[in-house]
């Protein structure tokens, strides 16, 4: 049997590796690079470039070169957030696809491609056929987005042996020669499109996930998209005259480009010279962007991976001091701002002695020598990251299987006829944590089919199996045969069209409302919440307050009072903006103020 | 139907040391997990390891193979009369999480934070009484297995009262703790 690799199919880089005499190692690309860019280009004619070739044409053919395209594997149209893409991202048929001139590609088919060349250039440097995979895919990756890395695997011309979790991978690299350990520890994993959080136990070859949270929307991108923005507002600051020709393709790839790199640099140094010579026309752009600067953009993207690391601890039922080591991965990790966060949510200095770049692909070969018995002494066992459930009756979610239970695992689900003489009931699968099964993703659907009989009386057993891949099978088993069949789960776009008619029905409705009237209420409603709020809070605070700023609230609440008087649309919106700015330092006293009152309560 | 003690060797009875669990279930796996054995049923174990560990859920499931069919029983007294407290402080809050996660003002938000934190401290209070609630009855629980094995039907009526008052305890302190996320997860 031929060999199998580990492949991390990542945001921003991909990476292959292979078992060697026992120990994990790397492959480089055709070009001599680790780290392939997952960033494929469609020329007008030809094959598609991949990897180095492809990042080259960035900014040159930015509408036809095709890059994070892992951030809209599985995802339906209309999920895809605020991401803006230089290339089009388009709705076909409910289904999320890329538009390169004429053609259309999904991202499926863009993540095969980068595997096509993962896979040529192995074999190239290996001298033999490999075809069989381990693929990472984060561990927050819900059934659908698993399901679509496989099939991409697939394609590819793997058989995909598993798909491991990211975080997991990361900690295989780290703990495989610490196996005699007995320890807790945390994967914080940030990478180029996605964040995870798992919390694991280590114990004599075993690694055992205890806990996993992240968010597949949420990484380096985000950073890169608000620094452009940034560098945009300095430039127009500058030149407001050529506002339009920002919006330029080319120009928006070319500063995105300077962007990422000059977020890169910052993390070894502490400011950087953007520099662009021919803006337009002969005028030039010099900018010296500072750490700080930088920093300030990062801080509240990174903020948000807090609320994940609390929850992964709570699941697993630990405190920071239960954890012996917090590992770093993925390239965000490198700057020094996240550390910094980082050791603030886990009260210790994270360990980074891992290559964020390399520990996911390391991890995943080590996973490939375990399931082909080259590593003997090593098990991982992983969870499901969703809670898996149907929806009942009045539109909630029933759990069946919770999130983070070990897999492969299989729970069982009774279903009886609610009606007499019912000869079939729909049943419609969710993944999610909300309690209303709307707010969870839908997996799809399936029948079951009853025989005609009297209410409550005909029994049919579904069995719930998620395998090793955290992949959903659902089988139905007829209690007087003990037959087992395994069901298609119906596509959930089908199903939601109906859904879509509705909200755009509903937005047609409030179209025609009368705006001016709407816009009036709303904004003398957040008048009235904001001065009440104003007056308690410099009651509570205000002493602390300069006599300056003082009254620059009073002077800021004396105009949202005439406004209001004088039923002054415009100027009440400008007033309650003017108000929301003015009072921000308030705001920052009060907080503190809540805090050391809650601080007071626990001490207490 | 399997019994899940014998899975793991054990004798089956109301308390077990639950980190030795966890060590026995990462060594079983070494030899179950279907990346080590082609036949080891992995899902089997895994399924033994969730109901032991949960007290609750060991306790139906002894019942269950003590043949006693433990009838779904509402919570005793002690444990409901905290019902009305636990609904009314997760609903203040949800009352005023919902618009504090969507304001954008600072100084409202602020001001909101801080009631919101008011609410969750009497919340808090609460939980410390659940958690009360909860020691008392696995208290009670290793009173029952320090005379273990015990044939009379008095304790296996009181374990059973156990469980389902430990799944509401659990339930709620679950709810109480997932507020306390929320708040932290937009706090700054």
């Amino acid at each position: 049997m031929s060999q199998i690799v580990g492949i991390d199919l990542g945001t921003t880089n991909s990476l292959i590796g292979i078992m060697d005499s026992g120990f994990p190692i790397l492959l480089a690309d055709s070009e001599g690079f680790r780290l392939t860019p997952s960033t494929v280009h469609f020329p007008v004619s030809g094959e598609p470039l991949v990897g180095r070739p492809a990042g080259r044409m960035r900014a040159i053919s930015p509408e036809r070169t095709v890059f994070s395209v892992k951030r809209l594997m599985g995802v339906r149209p209309g999920e895809t957030g605020k991401d803006n893409f230089p290339f089009r991202v388009a709705d076909a048929q409910g289904k999320t696809t890329i538009v390169i001139g004429d053609c259309t590609v999904t991202p499926e088919e863009v993540s095969t491609i980068i595997l096509r060349k993962l896979k040529a250039d192995a074999e190239k440097s290996l001298g033999s056929s490999i075809d069989r995979a381990v693929i990472t895919v984060p561990a927050y990756f819900n059934d659908l987005q698993r399901q679509a890395t496989k099939r991409a695997g697939e394609a590819a011309g793997f058989t995909v042996e598993r798909i491991i979790n990211e975080p997991t991978a990361a900690a295989l690299a780290y703990g495989l020669d610490r196996l005699k350990d007995r320890a807790k520890i945390a994967v914080y994993d940030l990478g180029g499109g996605t964040f995870d959080i798992s919390i694991l136990e280590l114990n004599e070859g075993v690694f055992r996930v205890l806990s996993t949270n992240g968010n597949t929307r949420l990484g380096g991108d985000d950073i890169d998209r608000d620094l452009v923005r940034l560098l945009e507002e300095r430039i127009t600051a500058r030149y407001p005259e050529i506002r339009h020709e920002l919006k330029d393709p080319l120009f928006s790839a070319r500063l995105r480009e300077l962007a990422h790199d000059a977020k890169l640099r910052l993390s070894e140094e502490n400011g950087v010279q953007i520099e662009i010579p021919f803006l337009s026309g002969n005028r030039r752009f010099n900018y010296l962007l500072s750490r700080q600067e930088l920093e300030a953009i990062t801080r509240p993207i990174i903020r948000r991976t807090r609320s994940h690391c609390l929850r992964s601890m709570d699941d697993a039922k630990v405190v920071p001091r239960d954890l012996d080591e917090v590992i770093l991965v993925g390239g965000v990790t490198r700057m020094p701002i996240v550390r910094q966060l980082v050791a603030e949510i886990f009260q210790r200095l994270p360990n980074t002695s891992q290559n964020p770049d390399e520990a996911v692909a390391i991890g995943a070969t080590i996973q490939a020598g375990i399931i082909s018995g080259e590593i003997q002494s090593v098990v991982l066992l992983d969870v499901t990251p969703l809670s898996l459930g149907v929806e009942t009756f009045g539109g909630l979610m029933n759990v069946i299987i919770p999130r983070n239970t070990t897999i492969p695992c299989k729970a069982g689900e009774m279903f009886t006829n609610a009606v007499a003489y019912q000869r079939s009931m729909r049943i419609k699968v969710l993944q999610g944590e909300r309690e209303l099964a709307k707010d969870n993703w839908e997996l799809g659907s399936f029948e079951i089919e009853f025989a005609p009989v009297p209410k409550g009386v005909a029994r049919v057993g579904i069995q719930f199996e998620i395998d090793a891949n955290g992949i959903l099978h659902v089988l139905a088993r007829d209690i007087s045969t003990g037959q087992q069949t395994l069901l298609d789960l119906a596509s959930a776009v089908d199903v939601s069209d109906e859904a879509v008619e509705q909200m755009i029905a509903e937005s047609v409705d409030h179209a025609f409302e009368d705006m001016s009237e709407r816009v009036w209420t709303e904004t003398s409603i957040k008048s009235n919440e904001l001065l009440p709020a104003v007056k308690s809070a410099l009651t509570l605070v205000g002493d602390q307050l300069t006599q300056e700023n003082r009254q620059e609230i009073e002077a800021l609440v004396k105009a949202v009072n005439e406004a209001l008087d004088n039923k002054d649309i415009h100027r009440l919106k400008s007033a309650n903006a003017a108000l929301d700015q003015g009072t921000q330092h308030l705001a920052t006293l009060l907080i503190d103020r809540a805090m050391s009152e809650a601080e007071k309560r626990r001490g207490g | 139907m399997i019994d899940f003690f014998a899975v793991f060797g054990l004798e089956p009875r109301p308390v077990i040391d639950v980190d030795g669990l966890g060590d026995l279930f990462a060594n079983k796996s070494k030899t179950s997990h279907p990346d080590r054995a082609v036949d080891g049923d992995f899902a089997t174990l895994n399924k033994a390891f969730n109901t032991l560990r949960d007290p609750a859920s060991r306790i139906f499931h002894l019942l269950a193979l003590s043949g006693e069919e433990p009838q779904p029983k509402a919570a005793s007294a002690g444990v409901s009369a905290w019902f009305g407290e636990v609904a009314t402080g997760l609903q203040q809050f949800d009352r005023m999480f919902q618009p504090l996660s969507q304001e954008t003002s600072s100084l409202l938000r602020a001001i909101k934070i801080r009631e919101a934190q008011s609410i969750l401290a009497d919340l808090e209070k609460i939980s410390e009484g659940l958690t009360y609630e909860k020691d008392g009855l696995l208290k009670a629980m290793a009173e029952i297995d320090a005379e273990w094995p015990s044939d009379r039907a008095a304790d296996l009526d009181s374990l059973a009262q156990i469980a389902c008052d430990l799944r509401f305890l659990e339930k709620w302190l679950a709810q109480i703790s997932e507020r306390r996320l929320r708040l932290a997860s937009i706090a700054p």
